[in-house]
């Protein structure tokens, strides 16, 4: 088990490399300077020259990457100077605003996809598996983006029941829970959909197994049954949920845009519109480590419940 | 954004599943599809129809699935053949009957922000929304297949260099990766499908190349090869035909998830331009007249959604027909 | 979250009787001046100049009632996408000095905004009165006595040289690296200062500026001692200044609060504070604003508007000084020919696009609206498609023949609907046979073609390039957008060069009686208007909601605004 973890944990690094490389690489083809962002209309040659050597843009690709590089190892990203924070400080925020919401919108998803998915493939055919199958369809096919909207609209504006905007961390748990409640049913309705699809399929699957069918000859109760149909099934649910926890903390830019919760979608966002370079290679990296991470942790946690995966997974 | 892999099941019998001992002919040189097919009789007897009879039977006893084709249909016709089915200029608006509601004489669906029939721009809007959702998977679906089937097959170091380079893209949440590649390309409809494009290939990849790992170890292989048969050619006459199902039920249901990338790259202003409407657009520019004007923002909305849900209930129905195990 | 009282919902009520009748008369104004009341498009726009003269009238039935009450803590709703720093200048533009800017800090002058009527001009400030030298290039202010910093350190000339040197002496210690550069057009023409005794500064400029006491107002001058103490990197957490609000809480990227300046020489605001949150989405603003979360909110989505009015929100709009206009690749062909830029002018179905954006702008007819001192009364464009089509004819093109690229941002405080607007002009365009093919950016990128200019390589292909300037806020703007070589030597943005225009302009810079270089800038803007320099579109009435209980608000012709009359009615 350590060396499977070692062995996942050391193929990580490559990968992570390679993000920044793609990310740097992105960043030069973006149309437009950074430098100029700084200036007045009217700046002059010199002043832009100045602000150019103060970020280093004037200095070869190369060398601004591996400066960016052996600076990072040292768990320091620099200093934005659009922000004028140091780069670290701007993460650490967003990243646990993000994580929030993205803990919040997978435990509602990830749970409530499991107990749909299975609620319907126990129903398989019946009215249940079909209202579940449709929700599920829906989940899959509206913008998260529209039901933000629609959500913001009919509980904030017009009932008044929900706030609108902001996180409410600092004001208690209580407020915190009313604020969090939008933003994460718009953010987990993907997840809980797909979660809930594959989880149906899964447990149809293994229920269609020899083992099932054999379990079942001896004769063994239904919720036993379950147990030993739960166990086979997780598997694919788990690697669905460490892929659905990439999505939900970086693709969550819309939803975070619209009620305004300062997270780490945002801050990329921004960062890409005015060329912040080292916030968008520092918040990329961000994310692109808490998803292998979390990835790791699935692949782990699978070949714990299935021993046969311990052989597969390298 | 969703892009996610669901767990596609086995179509046909490999060599374990099957029945050794029933006795079967097959003529010499026989590719693997036919010795399947061969199999496939010894198994549910002489009248069995064959593998894709049998799946078109199937298919189309789930009416769901048939619906949902029909529907497919409907829509991409009423897209091509859009001037013989609406009369109005989707593109000419006049500005003072903006925002006329559903029902409006001369309006069956009203009109538009800028006073433009609606039901012009829905239905001349299936254009580019249908590719928008279709070219990016039709291209990612041969790219991402080309790299998985090699990687596959091949493995070694090439095979992981590839391998891990969609790795690496997959860590990169689907959505900064087309904000990103957006706003490097500029906005657009094409450069827009570009990104999607991008961000589908790793998961596809990864599919074909799990699929061909699965074929790569069968004997028929091993015999293709000691026969001298090349690379190419086994991949072609060997791997594709026995990994394609996977990857075809697959790269459906990714089409409306294209649709939906598509539409938030759009609330992005990243996505396509005016004037050729586009529903994903429609629905971005109608989305403040909503206090106004709330069911026509509905209606792009509309149309996403059931394109969306057609294209994941005929992918569900295609699985489930090629799903020999439930018969 | 507040909750109405049953009394507040009553004068709510009230309220929204008195605005809907005053809003009813607005348009139907509005529709009588330039006759979108059903009228075919033809006889539409006979003049532009005289159309849309109308503003918002909620503001001034607070004139009567402003010495009624005080307090509260009033919330603003951003459409900026971030917090604006509070350094000086603050980030985030127009909106950065409006909320952060002129709350925090004083300028030696500023900006009369207190009053609706007409464009705002400078006043005294920290700087009581001044004195102009004889040569005209020496400036001699005397500063306000007993002012203190919100650190408490004494407000003087020492204070106020140690904000010039900060950004004008790259020598200076606290030479802000950074801040220097985003400061440098108000700076411009500083050649050097001196502090002459305590309460007496001098500037001396490098060419007689007239308009030296505008572009004071726009320089914030912050606390030297908070400066010296945290140094520029970290100064933006412990901003200090002498203006009606002392920052309390500022959490980049989420909020910043502010409590009123018990002390302030202007004497207390009557809020008790102000909230700053940044919401860049128009629906989540009117949501927030809806939902009771927020007491005012920057420009909300124009079709939302007949829903807060019925909801008795407060809706104010004017005409100020701001234009969204197109400007024509005048360094290459084809828009060296005038009568093409013309016909263009003539093509743009203006009143069409203000009921597209729901009356939340006019119709321009040249760089100015008509309230402006500078406006050249008798010149201007106005929709007329059959002329355009003839002139475009005149130009050599047959319908169909004419395909034109135009760059434009995606969004961007003060850029009015893009969007919408774009897809209008492509209608418009496409009526007479010319192409418009769209080239969004987002708005950090946009900006740097406006900076870069047309003439850049890497934006030469675009022929029209959308600007949305603050047409005519302050009289140097006039130098900003149309003479031929800007202040960093580069060309115009789009190319327009008219010589007699610089002349006037450096005739108007160099005059010191305001209102004789008003005048003198009024022929520039005739000139400007015949040369058909640029495609004059709209001009944004300055669209802002607020609730009922927002009170004593006066909505000025500015960027800028004043918060001390504001109170809360509880």
């Amino acid at each position: 088990m350590v060396s499977l973890i070692i062995r996942r944990a050391a193929m990580t690094l490559p990968i992570l490399f390679g993000v920044t490389i793609i990310v740097f690489l992105l960043m030069m083809v973006l149309p437009g300077d950074p430098a100029q962002s700084f200036l007045a209309e009217d700046a002059t040659a010199a002043e832009r020259d100045r602000i150019r050597a103060e970020l280093g843009l004037d200095r070869p690709l190369p060398i601004q990457y591996a400066t960016w590089l052996a600076d990072t190892v040292r768990a320091d990203f620099g200093f934005s100077p659009f922000r004028r924070r140091s780069v670290s400080s701007l993460l650490a925020q967003a990243w646990w605003n993000t994580a929030v919401l993205a803990a919040a919108s997978a435990v509602v998803g990830l749970a409530g996809g499991v107990l749909l998915g299975t609620a319907a493939a126990l129903r398989r055919g019946r009215l249940l598996d079909k209202v579940i199958s449709f929700v599920a369809l829906t989940g899959l096919s509206v913008p998260s983006f529209f039901i933000a909207v629609v959500l913001l609209i009919v509980f904030s504006a017009n009932l008044g029941w929900l706030p609108s905007a902001g996180t409410g961390m600092d004001q208690g748990f209580g407020t915190f829970l009313k604020h969090l409640v939008m933003p994460m049913i718009a953010g987990s309705l993907g997840t809980l959909a797909i979660t809930a699809r594959v989880t149906r399929a899964s447990v149809i699957d293994t229920y269609g197994a020899d083992f099932v069918q054999t379990l079942r000859a001896k004769g063994m109760s239904q919720s036993q049954l379950l147990g030993h149909v739960a166990k086979n099934a997780i598997s694919p649910v788990l690697t669905t949920s460490g892929l659905q926890i990439g999505n939900l903390l970086g693709g969550a830019v819309l939803i975070e845009t619209i009620f305004r919760w300062p997270g780490i979608g945002t801050l990329v966002y921004n960062a890409i519109t005015s060329r912040d370079l080292l916030v968008v290679q520092g918040a990329t990296l961000v994310i692109a480590l808490t998803f292998v991470l979390m990835n790791l942790i699935v692949d782990v946690a699978q070949a714990t419940i299935d021993p046969r995966l311990r052989q597969a997974v390298h | 954004m969703a892009v996610q892999a669901f767990s596609a099941q086995p179509v046909k019998p490999t060599r374990e599943e099957h029945d050794m001992t029933a006795a079967i002919s097959v003529p010499d040189g026989a590719t693997v599809e036919e010795l399947r097919a061969a199999w496939w009789e010894a198994d549910h007897g002489a009248d069995a129809r064959p593998f894709w009879t049998e799946v078109g039977r199937r298919f189309v006893a789930n009416k769901a699935g048939v619906a949902a084709l029909v529907f497919l249909l409907l829509l991409t016709s009423s897209a091509v053949f859009a001037p013989w089915i609406v009369r109005a200029d989707p593109l000419v608006g006049v500005a003072t009957d903006r925002l006329l509601p559903p029902f409006s004489p001369g309006h069956l669906l009203g009109t538009d922000e800028q006073g433009r029939e609606m039901l012009a721009r829905l239905v001349y809007g299936g254009r580019l929304s249908l590719a928008t959702g279709f070219v990016p998977t039709a291209f990612a679906t041969f790219i991402g297949t080309c790299i998985g089937v090699w990687a596959g097959y091949k493995r070694g170091i090439s095979g992981t260099i590839l391998m891990r380079t969609m790795d690496m893209l997959y860590a990169f949440p689907a959505i900064l990766l087309a904000i990103a590649i957006g706003a490097s390309l500029g906005a657009g409809a094409l450069n827009s499908m570009i990104a999607v494009t991008i961000v589908f290939i790793p998961p596809i990849a990864r599919i074909a190349e799990s699929a061909t790992r699965q074929v790569a170890i069968q004997e028929y292989l091993e015999a293709s090869r000691l026969s001298g048969a090349g690379t190419l050619r086994i991949l072609r006459t060997q791997v594709l035909p026995n990994v394609a199902n996977q990857i075809l039920v697959y790269a459906s249901g990714l089409v409306g998830v294209a649709m939906l990338i598509a539409a938030g790259l759009s609330f992005l202003g990243l996505g396509s331009q005016p004037p050729t409407p586009e529903w994903g657009y429609m629905l971005n520019s109608l989305r403040d007249t909503i206090y106004s004007a709330p069911l026509l923002t509905v209606l792009p909305g509309l149309m996403i959604f059931l394109t969306s849900v057609a294209f994941n209930t005929a992918s569900d129905a295609l699985r489930e027909a090629m799903d020999m195990r439930l018969a | 979250m507040r909750r109405d009282t049953p009394s507040d919902v009553i004068d709510a009520k009230r309220r929204r009787r008195t605005l809907s009748a005053a809003l009813a008369l607005t348009l139907a104004l509005l529709a009588a001046a330039c006759g979108t009341g059903g009228g075919s498009p033809t006889d539409v726009g006979s003049g532009a100049d005289d159309v849309g003269t109308t503003s918002e009238t909620a503001g001034s039935e607070d004139a009567d009632a402003a010495a009624e009450g005080s307090g509260g803590v009033l919330r603003i709703a951003m459409s900026a996408a971030n917090v604006p720093r509070p350094t000086t200048p603050p980030t985030e533009g127009g909106e950065g000095l409006r909320f952060v800017g002129m709350t925090i800090y004083d300028g030696l002058t500023r900006f009369e905004v207190e009053q609706g009527e007409e464009l705002p001009r400078p006043v005294p400030a920290l700087a009581e009165s001044w004195e102009v030298s004889e040569d005209e290039l020496t400036w001699t202010f005397t500063l306000r006595q007993g002012v203190t910093y919100h650190d408490g350190s004494p407000f003087n000339a020492e204070s106020v040289a140690f904000q010039f040197d900060r950004m004008k002496d790259p020598e200076f210690e606290f030479y802000d690296e950074f801040d220097a550069p985003r400061h440098g057009e108000q700076y411009r023409t500083f050649a050097s200062w001196e502090v002459i005794d305590e309460y007496t500064i001098s500037i001396t400029t490098v060419e007689p500026n007239a308009w030296l006491d505008w572009s004071l107002a726009q320089i914030m001058l912050p606390s030297p001692a908070m400066i010296i103490e945290h140094g520029n990197e970290n100064y933006a957490a412990y901003a200090s200044g002498t203006g009606p609000f002392r920052m309390t809480r500022y959490v980049d990227g989420e909020i910043m609060e502010l409590e009123a300046n018990e002390n302030y020489w202007r004497g207390r605001p009557k809020l008790d504070g102000l909230i700053l949150y940044p919401q860049s989405e128009a629906s989540s603003r009117t949501a927030s604003l809806q939902s009771g979360e927020v007491d005012w909110a920057e420009v909300p989505a124009p079709d939302a508007l007949a829903s807060l009015e019925a909801d008795g929100f407060q809706i104010f709009m004017t005409e100020y000084p701001h234009a969204i206009m197109l400007g024509f690749n005048q360094f290459r062909e084809p828009f060296t020919d005038i009568t093409l830029r013309q016909a263009l002018n003539y093509a743009a179905d203006r009143e069409g696009l203000a009921s597209i954006l729901s009356d939340t702008g006019v119709p321009a007819g040249q760089y100015v609206p008509p309230f402006h001192p500078a406006h050249a009364p008798d010149v201007g464009f106005f929709y007329d498609p059959e002329l355009a089509a003839e002139l475009l004819a005149e130009a050599g093109y047959q319908p169909g023949e004419l395909s034109l690229t135009l760059a434009y941002p995606l969004s961007g405080s003060g850029n009015m609907y893009p969007n919408p607007m774009v897809e209008k002009l492509q209608q418009d365009f496409a009526a007479i046979g010319v192409t418009l093919e769209l080239s969004p950016y987002e708005w950090g990128a946009f900006s740097d073609i406006g900076l870069a200019g047309l003439e850049d390589p890497l934006y030469g292909e675009y022929d029209l390039l959308w600007r949305s300037p603050g047409a005519g806020m302050l009289p140097n703007y006039y130098g900003r957008d149309w003479i031929c070589e800007r202040a960093g030597g580069k060309a115009q943005q789009f190319g327009y060069c008219n010589t007699t225009v610089d002349e006037l302009y450096y005739e108007a810079a160099a005059t010191f009686d305001i209102d004789e270089s008003f005048e003198i800038l009024q022929q520039a803007e005739a000139l400007i208007t015949e040369d058909a320099a640029a495609l004059f579109w709209m001009h944004d009435l300055n669209l802002r909601v607020m609730s009922p209980d927002v009170r004593g608000y006066v909505h000025p012709k500015s960027w800028y605004v004043d918060f001390m009359s504001v109170w809360i009615e509880e």
